[in-house]
């Protein structure tokens, strides 16, 4: 079996609208059952006197009847469902590529700081996703491009626009 | 006449130096916005909304609105040009605006969009000064019951209103009023759903969400998009003038699209698509020309457009006289007024009228600007539409990361644009529809706030929300709403099955009607080629076999 045939049937395991949205329910229905159990904890206070719990167990019971609907929808759909167009292959790396760059980048924001870590998120996705395109800009000016979006837009934010950005550790706070 | 007097005065300090410039980037940045691919109004204006909390209040609210307003026209512009609606409100514009594109008469598929808007925004004005005060003066009539009525029946209208199947508006709605509890309660400042994180007790942040919902998740759809690098048909300066005969067939399109959609924005629905859809089937009906709307007609892009512009601006009188949006954007747009200490409602007109008049005032400067900048930007338009997607996409999410830290220099603002992003990416690929969930989030804490209120006047009665007049009224039609979508399915689902033929296998359709059949959104053809041809009505096609097919449904979920 190729690696695209395997991928493929790992996505066809969730693949269809019916399938989707009885996972979706059931995700939503845990959550909910938390969040509906959590919102017991808070004072509820009375009918005349309501206190901060109320409000919340009310919309606890709604997202659990909602979330019954979505399932049933799911299960019980006269229509037969429609297939969920996932991403395959080289899309499915494309996409779980630049997810995985954007929560490293995220993740990695307090440590190095907007310019670095700006610099080095523009750099890896400029080259990951721009590789195969037409129109592909090179190395020496992909570098060029990257520290433009890195340090010139934040710079314009930061001096400009006078907002605060996340220092990191590795930069002088003078810079920001 | 004191209304008129108000007007005027509105417009003088529209046009202070400060406001205007506020209008014009607004115009600007929305139009940007709209045309690039990726970064829809929501996501915009959400990104912008930081860096209003630096200015005056009517400085941030005159930019959101311009790029409300904006990113209509932008939207729309790549619809006509490329076959892409960039948002679900453009949707109708491909059907005409794409075919006179392929006529050769693009240019003047532009200008009839944006002399339309101007015009809708004008015939809307003389509307909003009409109304304003009257809806004003019966807001104040409103207590808690009927607040809570609209604001928890509104939304639960709009939720069905946005989503095909029940759960489709449903669970986003839910889920956005459920994140809305968590943080300090306003009332008793008990901090609830925190499990002790203090990031946590500032609650999510508005902008972060809607950054990850619309944003994030739109590029992750936009990298899988194998059709991305279409190049737009090119449109010289000469070519933007309608013939005689054009401007003369446009005219009453704009008038009956300016009055339709002014109607739908001020009802509690996805007003901007529902708006271009039914003025599409009114032209449909009415039109003198009404055998060409589907080949190139003027006036399947003049009624829509007009409707489109003229329900954004309609959409603002609940906004600034009830304190009610409808719409993600205008859920911002409140979001910005609560920030800056503006209580938006009744008492607005009276309380600060120079804010209420110039943000109107300013929406119709930012139309006036639409009108006389975009027509010449247009090549500028086309540029940013051939700017290769690697480079924007760092682009937009070193700017969303920036806009969402700045709002409170808090890290768990970014983690929620990228938490969001993943959420909004599988909820649209289940057709789920988001803009009821940012709605639910804008609105949850003025639907408990109604709530608390009403339990406590009327001393635990829970009666009391449904048996005062306006909102047992309000709450009828809300039944109404979320009834008759589902009577309507059976009723259909009986006359179908009675036409259905079981030997052709084929539906009883108007298999020419674009506004009921899929259209083709997806790869348009280039210059010289034929346009793709639209799946006949009526045939059932699995989205595996035909991914770019869209219908009225998907385009109200696609409404920001």
């Amino acid at each position: 079996m190729t690696q695209t045939q395997s991928t493929s049937n790992a996505w066809s395991a969730i693949g269809g609208q019916r399938r989707g949205r009885i996972i979706v329910g059931v995700l939503a229905l845990v959550i909910f059952a938390g969040y509906t159990w959590q919102s017991f904890l808070i004072p509820f206070g009375s009918m005349s006197q309501p206190g901060a719990g109320m409000f919340p167990r009310v919309v606890g019971f709604a997202a659990i009847a909602i979330s019954l609907v979505v399932i049933g929808e799911g299960m019980f759909a006269r229509v037969p469902g429609e297939g969920v167009d996932l991403p395959r292959g080289f899309e499915l790396r494309q996409v779980v590529l630049f997810f995985g760059s954007t929560a490293l980048f995220a993740m990695t924001l307090p440590i190095l700081g907007q310019y670095i870590g700006g610099t080095l998120y523009s750099f890896a996705l400029m080259s990951f996703l721009g590789k195969r395109k037409p129109g592909w800009l090179g190395w020496a000016k992909l570098v060029a491009y990257a520290l433009v979006i890195g340090v010139g837009v934040p710079w314009v934010f930061i001096h400009v626009l006078q907002l605060d950005l996340p220092e990191g550790i590795i930069l002088p706070p003078e810079l920001f | 006449m004191e209304t008129i007097e108000a007007l005027l005065n509105g417009f003088s300090l529209a046009l202070t130096p400060e406001l205007l410039l506020a209008a014009l980037v607004g115009a600007i940045a929305g139009t940007l916005v709209g045309v690039l691919p990726g970064i829809g109004p929501v996501a915009g204006a959400a990104l912008i909304l930081p860096l209003t909390f630096a200015y005056s209040p009517a400085v941030g609210l005159i930019m959101i609105a311009g790029i409300y307003l904006g990113g209509q026209y932008g939207g729309s512009t790549t619809s006509v040009l490329l076959n892409i609606p960039g948002e679900g409100s453009a949707v109708v514009a491909t059907f005409d605006g794409y075919k006179m594109t392929q006529k050769g008469r693009g240019g003047a598929a532009l200008t009839i969009m944006a002399v339309g808007s101007f015009l809708a925004g004008t015939i809307a004005l003389f509307l909003i000064v009409g109304l304003a005060k009257p809806l004003a003066q019966f807001g104040l009539q409103f207590g808690p019951s009927e607040y809570f009525a609209l604001t928890a029946g509104g939304l639960l209208a709009l939720a069905r209103i946005s989503g095909g199947k029940l759960g489709d508006g449903l669970l986003p709605m839910i889920i956005g009023v459920a994140l809305s509890t968590v943080g300090l309660e306003a009332a008793t400042g008990f901090s609830r759903f925190t499990f002790g994180n203090l990031d946590l007790t500032l609650g999510f942040g508005l902008p972060a969400v809607a950054v990850g919902l619309f944003g994030l998740s739109e590029i992750m759809l936009m990298i899988e998009d194998k059709d991305g690098s279409r190049k737009p048909i090119k449109v010289r300066l000469r070519e933007l003038l309608p013939t005689r005969t054009e401007w003369r067939r446009a005219v009453p399109s704009w008038i009956r699209g300016s009055f339709i959609g002014f109607i739908f924005g001020l009802l509690p629905v996805p007003s901007a698509t529902l708006s271009t859809f039914s003025s599409y089937k009114v032209e449909q009906t009415v039109s003198k020309y009404r055998k060409e709307i589907g080949t190139g007609a003027v006036e399947g892009i003049a009624g829509p457009e007009a409707a489109n512009n003229s329900a954004a601006l309609g959409s603002l009188v609940p906004v600034l006289v009830l304190g009610l949006p409808f719409s993600a954007t205008l859920a911002l747009m409140l979001s910005a007024m609560v920030v800056q200490g503006v209580q938006p409602g009744p008492l607005m007109m009276t309380e600060n009228p120079d804010l209420f008049w110039s943000i109107i005032a300013a929406m119709y400067v930012a139309n006036l600007m639409l009108l006389v900048l975009n027509l010449p930007l247009v090549g500028v338009w086309i540029k940013v539409l051939q700017t290769p997607r690697y480079i924007l996409i760092p682009v937009i999410i070193v700017i969303a990361v920036i806009g969402a830290f700045s709002i409170n220099a808090n890290m768990l603002d970014v983690a929620v644009v990228v938490i969001f992003g993943v959420v909004g990416y599988f909820l649209r690929k289940l057709n789920f529809s988001l803009a009821s969930l940012l709605v639910g989030l804008v609105l949850g804490p003025l639907i408990e706030k109604y709530f608390r209120t009403g339990l406590f006047i009327s001393g635990g009665d829970a009666s009391y929300f449904f048996t005062r007049p306006i909102s047992a009224v309000i709450w009828g039609i809300v039944l109404a709403v979320l009834i008759g979508g589902t009577v309507m399915r059976f009723v259909r689902r009986g006359r179908d099955r009675r036409t259905f033929s079981t030997e052709t296998g084929t539906m009883s359709i108007d298999a020419d009607d674009p506004a009921l059949a899929p259209i083709t959104t997806g790869p348009a053809p280039v210059s010289g080629e034929s346009a793709a041809e639209p799946v006949p009505a009526g045939r059932k096609t699995a989205t595996s076999e035909a991914p770019h097919k869209r219908t009225l449904d998907e385009a109200i979920k696609d409404e920001d």
